[in-house]
């Protein structure tokens, strides 16, 4: 999986995708950069959106990550499960798939 | 997920992968040895690249793994995050999967009682313990493994 399962309050997290074209299975670049939302347990409203972006182009296909900063400024709480959740579009066909981590005091 | 979420900075850490043919969704060999290149959180040079090796491949199909040392000569650092990008082609059809794991300087939490040096030996987040068994108090505080 292309994301931690625990991350101390405080510090870095940084989570990935490959993309692949579900016709063939092969990896391949999305159509834009997927998107991601980040959620606090079961609450509907997301902390934190954005995109994610390409890492090392030259030597990779349809690879993203993105680096969040798990603070409580960005309202992170320990003891909570976070779930992230993937958008990525490739050859028109839309993909998605979540992961989720805990916050560590 | 053939890769562990969290390693002790200095300790092996061991990921897999199983291969499929993207056509079929049946567990096949790869073309070649699958490759990988290790990331620290976003940077975009790897700080480790190579192959895998298959495992037990009597046994097996299309399952590669490789062991890597987690040390700073490697260039790991606590309390980074690391990811694996792998790359595998089977019948042409190239695919690709993300690991990532985080470098812990406190490991997993384990604590232990050594009856010979009558020293209590923990190796845990947590910052500081207080143990009172009366008569006595202990104090105790958590330090990262060195």
């Amino acid at each position: 999986m292309g994301c931690p399962t625990e991350v101390y309050l405080g510090d870095n997290l940084v989570f990935s995708v490959c993309t692949h074209d579900p016709d063939t299975g092969v990896l391949t670049d999305a159509g834009a950069v997927p998107t991601y939302r980040v959620y606090e347990d079961e609450t509907a409203v997301a902390i934190l959106t954005g995109n994610m972006a390409k890492l090392d182009d030259a030597n990779t296909t349809g690879f993203y990550t993105e680096l969040v900063a798990c603070t409580a400024v960005n309202g992170f709480e320990v003891r909570k499960t976070y779930t992230v959740y993937i958008e990525a579009t490739v050859d028109s066909d839309t993909g998605g798939i979540s992961y989720a981590f805990k916050v560590s005091p | 997920m053939g890769c562990p979420s969290k390693v002790l900075l200095g300790d092996n850490i061991v990921f897999g992968a199983c291969t499929h043919d993207p056509d079929t969704g049946v567990l096949t060999d790869a073309d070649v040895v699958p490759t990988y290149r290790i990331y620290e959180d976003e940077t975009t040079a790897p700080i480790l690249t190579g192959s895998m090796a298959k495992l037990d491949d009597a046994n097996t199909t299309g399952h590669y793994t490789e062991k890597i040392a987690c040390t700073t000569a490697n260039g790991f650092e606590d309390r980074k995050t690391y990811t694996i990008y792998i790359e595998a082609t089977v019948d042409s059809d190239t695919g690709g999967i993300p690991y990532a794991f985080n470098v812990d300087p406190y490991g997993p939490g384990l604590y232990n009682f050594d009856a010979e040096s009558k020293s209590f030996n923990f190796n845990v987040r947590t910052r500081a313990y207080n143990f009172n068994a009366e008569p006595k108090t202990f104090n105790f505080i958590a330090k990262p493994r060195t």
